[in-house]
């Protein structure tokens, strides 16, 4: 196929990959797997204990355990995977300005980047002095 | 009955953004608003700017953006929208002068799919033959007249305009799905990248807005579908 | 604004919906890594998001919960049946009826406890 592109986002947009095919694709498998996990999450910390009751005892009993050690990963995972690609999406379509989309990107992504090591790290690196 | 018209009016030459006129127009209730701007044009103010040719709705040259929602003058009646009716420019392309948009960033879009039979493998003696089921499968997107109301109803298109929007999609599905096509890869090509069919949200303003009744979201649906199955 | 119908209204509530969660998930995160610092510092979180206002931002952000997983839900029917697409707005009203029936509870949970006047002191 011929290069028909003038500008380096023109061919970017006319070299394929199947990126975002595959992020479609995650967005998705990511979702259904999201709905179950939160609605059990909501469940067990809003309609089956009183939510003004949840204090650190609580949030330390809890995250002790191995089973919610891992669901919470995952829901934080997969949910900061979701939400940050829905986001370039939203960026993408409402955003004008190519220098202000790239720096907002930026910004975001370091930001669920962050989040994702500080959750992790508060998830497993810590057995808040229960065992 | 008495109709009052209020246009979105932009005259490059003046004005530094578009700006609202009222006509007061005579007007029967079986009229078009392709009639209601013919005799503002014709009667009112001749400065009027807006496209249109057959006037029958198959030339695609006059969607406009009436009552809220992208539809064609020509196949619009008074009637149906009442006594105040609201005209604008199509979003999301360049406004050239009043109803005038640049259509090219459309056409290019068009263009970027290859919207003709790909096939290079020697033609048979007489014709390439195609059983009725194998042209019923491609026959919604024939009806596309590429008046541009479904690209211009998308909220994706509007705001950045690099989308490359459900006409051009409907089209890419028109050959696709064609028994005689063989290039399926190449308009798999401009349709998967970061510009291409995966932005479609599923908002269907497409699929309301077709005046030859294309259900656009299902054809969108099914090339995204026809994407996928190949690639896994 | 755009007259588009149920499709529209659909998608950018989805939209609307997803980046409240988004938002939400950033204070929920530094909530509970609070917890590192040790009992004082996310004690006193807690007790400041156990405030009514927050109930009350709770109740939205469940509600916008649900409505985005059940339109999702709704999204991947459209996307991997053939039929989805066809009745993408009966499948509309359906995501408000498993809205209603979910939201319920937490409505009455969460909701009975600010009316409740309970702070969780």
């Amino acid at each position: 196929m011929a290069i028909k592109s003038k500008r380096y986002q023109e061919a970017r947009l006319e070299a394929s990959t199947n990126l975002e095919l595959y992020w479609w694709v995650f967005m998705r498998v990511s979702g259904v797997v999201l709905v179950f996990l939160l609605i059990g999450h909501m469940w067990m910390n809003a309609v089956l204990v009183d939510l003004n009751s949840i204090d650190y005892d609580y949030v330390a009993k809890r995250l002790s355990q191995t089973t919610w050690k891992v669901y919470d990963w995952l829901i934080l995972a997969l949910a900061l995977l979701h939400g940050g690609n829905g986001l370039r999406y939203v960026l993408d379509d409402w955003v004008r300005d190519p220098a202000k989309r790239f720096w907002t990107k930026v910004v975001i992504y370091s930001l669920l980047a962050f989040l994702f090591f500080l959750g992790s790290l508060s998830l497993f690196n810590y057995d808040y002095g229960v065992n | 009955m008495q109709v009052t018209l209020k246009i979105l009016r932009f005259d490059p030459a003046k004005d530094k953004k578009p700006r609202w006129e009222t006509y007061q127009v005579e007007a029967e209730p079986t009229d078009r608003v392709l009639d209601l701007l013919h005799k503002v044009k014709w009667y009112q103010d001749g400065s009027l700017a807006f496209r249109r040719s057959c006037g029958h709705g198959i030339c695609g040259s006059d969607a406009m953006l009436i009552n809220g929602k992208n539809r064609l003058a020509c196949k619009t009646l008074v009637k149906d929208l009442g006594s105040v009716i609201t005209v604008e420019p199509i979003r999301g392309l360049p406004v050239e002068k009043d109803l005038i948009v640049d259509m090219e960033p459309f056409f290019a879009a068009y263009r970027a799919v290859k919207p003709y039979l790909i096939n290079d493998e020697p033609p048979p003696q007489r014709e390439r033959l195609q059983s009725p089921e194998e042209r019923a499968r491609f026959d919604q997107g024939t009806k596309c007249i590429l008046c541009a109301s479904c690209t211009t109803s998308c909220p994706v298109f509007w705001v950045n305009g690099t989308y490359i929007g459900p006409a051009a999609i409907v089209q890419a599905h028109r050959f696709i799905f064609d028994s005689r096509d063989r290039g399926k890869r190449e308009r798999f090509k401009a349709l998967g990248s970061g510009s291409g069919v995966w932005r479609c949200r599923t908002a269907y303003n497409c699929t309301e807005a077709c005046p030859r009744e294309i259900p656009v979201t299902q054809l969108i649906e099914e090339v995204k579908r026809a994407i996928l199955f190949d690639s896994f | 604004m755009y007259r588009g119908s149920e499709g529209q209204w659909a998608f950018y509530l989805h939209r609307i919906s997803g980046i409240g969660i988004l938002v939400f998930l950033v204070l929920h995160v530094l909530n509970i890594a609070s917890a590192m610092w040790g009992p004082e510092v996310s004690n006193a979180f807690m007790k400041f998001y156990h405030q009514p206002v927050f109930q009350l931002g709770l109740l939205v952000l469940i509600a916008g919960v649900l409505y985005h997983g059940f339109n999702g839900l709704r999204i991947i029917l459209m996307d991997f049946t053939t039929w989805g697409v066809r009745y993408q707005r009966q499948l509309w009203y359906g995501v408000w009826v498993l809205f209603v029936v979910f939201y319920l509870p937490f409505l009455v949970k969460i909701g009975g406890g600010i009316l409740g006047g309970s702070h969780g002191d």
